[in-house]
């Protein structure tokens, strides 16, 4: 073996024990290296509203999930994800990261010249079908309310032409099936992810209607998240109201003889929250619907 | 011999550091599944939803020898590689599948209800039976996780046609000892939730009553599903049933008619599809107060809550005797007090009056205006000036 072979071999021995001893505290330490390729009209935007211009580093919460927001600038509007997150349809892409990354994004000029528009998303608490919201929509939208998913809008929408208000109602991702670390409370966890589901929907309908004012009617945990994101907004929207609804699992919890079987099959409004949101919607038309 | 002993070493080394890794390992899986032709044996390396105690990994699709044509779509491969997704607006209800296949084996649960709501409207707007088979066939997989089986079941509640119906119903013949029993039940009871295109989904109904009227059907908890959702959907035969069995005129086992009835009982209630307002009408009209189809119909009707429910409830109310009104107060705690006005006037313009005080007390309870029976305090025009003038 000659002395240039010899380097070599050290070298080798060097970088494997290099990388036997770095490798796990990368893991241990949940830190991602993010690439971004932004096209013009937007930005990157990470879940604590952080932007990443080119390349940055980010400390991962323990769940390991990566929310990023395809944020356009005024007069462009999201278009499509590229890289990690070419798979994903609508303006949140969430990754279970657990490799750097590259992620590009691109945005388009939106046309749209819209008077202000209102409009009321109806968010359930985790567990619970968007249709809990049936009743109420029936009542004070004929049933015109679709539904909007990680900022995706299938279905027509259209604004009521008596309260002259858009709604829309927001299902949640299945976050309980990502596998959260232990030392991570799961309703943190959900926390996270439903306020990010909430951002999400409001650059979905922002994509559709620019100029947009938006209150909040959400359940539970999700009116927690919502609350939170009213007090950070930082997107420009026009986030301007939350009305928050006592948990409806945690009622029928209190009836715990048949708790886990209603739980399945219970999803309609208690009376009371029915009549919350009827006065909360009735001191709206009075003010802020009528103001504008 | 020692070039390539080292790297040799190095990389064993590399590997069992790996093989710890949950994560690293899923990582490694994928990355070799996305680099061709040995992606059969890369799921198997990758679990894709949980962990078991154990740690033992389970392959997402089982690789069976016995591939039928009707299966195919269950195991393909042909779209589970990480490929963008091409204008899934406009993808067929087989491509929308795999592409919902896909993110299930890659855990992309963020993006899962996203595909599984086109791919519900696709099969609403056109049936596609190897879909249908596919899905069946994944349920009927041992090796199957749970989680993806409560997805799967999950979707066949979103598509909500007789075809999705008819699986879940279908699933239900597997018996109670199915670890998957309690989750189909909750599919079944929550099908008539599912209001898509803003409509009731009459057509689902006919296959919940026969699986009601089924001799087989006996297990307490079965019932209680279909009768919720043959009250949710609110299709007027549907409804008649549940209350012909509510009042005993159908003819079942006898612990199994009560336990139909006690089913019917809570379920009634639950009824919103104005479609049947006519038949609860009947029900209420018919049977005396007290009764449990009197007590359900009124209830139902108070629920409903439109113009002709309300109508209907103030009609009864106008002969009914003092023992009404409690019933009478429970049901209009329902209605908007607006509509209960509307209905207080008669064809012609004037007040309806009421044959018992306490019954005409809970409607001026609700309305807020003089005694309805008290014609000489108001005037219907003097009523609605003053309705007018409200905020």
């Amino acid at each position: 073996m000659n002395k240039k072979n010899i380097i070599k071999l050290k070298i080798q021995f060097f970088n494997v024990f290099l990388w036997l001893l770095l490798s796990p505290l990368t893991v241990l330490a949940h830190q991602l290296a993010i690439e971004m390729n932004t096209a013009p009209g937007g930005k990157i935007v990470f879940a604590d509203h952080s932007e990443c211009a080119v390349q940055c580093v980010l400390e991962l919460t323990n769940s390991g999930l990566v929310s990023l927001f395809a944020t356009p600038e005024p007069g462009y509007q999201f278009h499509a994800w590229g890289g990690a997150c070419a798979n994903t349809l609508g303006p949140l892409c969430t990754l279970a990261a657990d490799q750097n990354l590259s992620v590009s994004v691109s945005f388009a000029p939106n046309n749209a010249t819209e008077n202000e528009i209102k409009a009321l998303l109806l968010v359930p608490e985790p567990g619970v079908q968007a249709t809990v919201w049936n009743e109420f929509v029936s009542e004070y939208f004929a049933n015109q309310c679709p539904t909007i998913y990680g900022g995706v809008l299938l279905e027509h929408d259209a604004m009521n032409p008596i309260n002259q208000v858009y709604c829309y109602r927001l299902t949640l991702g299945y976050y309980s099936l990502f596998t959260p670390d232990l030392s991570e409370p799961v309703e943190l966890t959900q926390l996270t992810q439903i306020n990010a589901e909430i951002r999400a929907a409001l650059l979905g309908i922002m994509n559709k209607h620019p100029n947009l004012s938006v209150t909040i009617v959400a359940q539970g945990l999700s009116g927690l998240a919502a609350q939170k994101l009213l007090n950070e907004d930082d997107m420009d929207t026009s986030l301007i109201g939350v009305l928050s609804l006592a948990s409806q699992t945690k009622l029928m919890q209190q009836h715990s003889a048949q708790a886990t079987f209603e739980r399945l099959l219970t999803v309609n409004l208690t009376p009371e929250q029915e009549i919350k949101i009827s006065a909360a919607l009735a001191t709206l038309t009075q003010t802020w619907w009528s103001a504008q | 011999m020692t070039k390539w002993l080292i790297p040799s070493i190095s990389l064993a080394l590399i590997l069992l550091t790996v093989s710890a890794d949950r994560q690293i390992t899923q990582m490694l899986a994928y990355t070799l599944s996305t680099a061709g032709s040995g992606l059969n044996k890369t799921l198997q390396l990758v679990k894709p939803l949980s962990t078991q105690n154990d740690g033992q990994f389970i392959p997402l699709w089982p690789w069976s020898s016995n591939d039928e044509s009707s299966i195919n779509l269950a195991v393909s491969q042909d779209n589970l590689k990480s490929a963008r997704l091409q204008n899934p607006e406009q993808q067929s209800a087989k491509q929308l599948w795999l592409t919902w296949k896909s993110l299930l084996v890659q855990s992309q649960f963020q993006q899962i209800p996203i595909i599984g709501a086109l791919l519900a409207k696709r099969l609403q707007e056109q049936t596609e039976p190897s879909v249908y088979a596919a899905i069946s066939y994944l349920l009927g997989q041992k090796s199957l996780a749970a989680e993806s089986k409560a997805l799967l079941l999950d979707l066949l509640a979103d598509i909500a046609t007789p075809e999705a119906l008819q699986l879940l119903l279908e699933l239900t013949r597997n018996g109670q000892d199915s670890s998957l029993y309690y989750l189909v039940l909750a599919a079944i009871a929550r099908i008539g939730d599912n209001r898509w295109n803003g409509q009731f989904h009459q057509e689902l109904s006919p296959l919940l009553e026969s699986a009601w009227n089924d001799a087989n059907t006996t297990d307490p908890a079965l019932i209680n599903a279909l009768a919720t959702a043959i009250a949710k959907i609110g299709a007027p035969e549907g409804v008649n049933l549940l209350l012909l069995t509510l009042s005993g005129l159908e003819q079942y086992n006898q612990e199994i008619g009560r336990v139909k009835q006690e089913a019917a009982f809570n379920a009634v209630p639950q009824t919103r599809n104005p479609d049947s307002v006519g038949v609860l009408s009947e029900w209420l009209e018919q049977e005396s107060i007290g009764s449990p189809g009197f007590e359900v119909s009124g209830a139902a009707l108070g629920g409903i809550g439109t113009p002709e429910s309300t109508q209907e409830i103030i009609d009864w109310a106008q002969d009914a005797p003092d023992e009404g009104a409690r019933n009478l107060e429970s049901w209009l705690s329902d209605v908007d007090d607006g509509k209960v006005k509307e209905a207080l006037i008669d064809t012609s313009g004037n007040l309806k009056s009421f044959e018992s005080t306490q019954v005409s007390e809970v409607v001026h309870k609700h309305t807020k205006l003089p005694h309805a029976n008290d014609q000489t305090a108001f005037s219907t025009s003097s009523m609605l000036s003053n309705e007018a003038k409200a905020p």
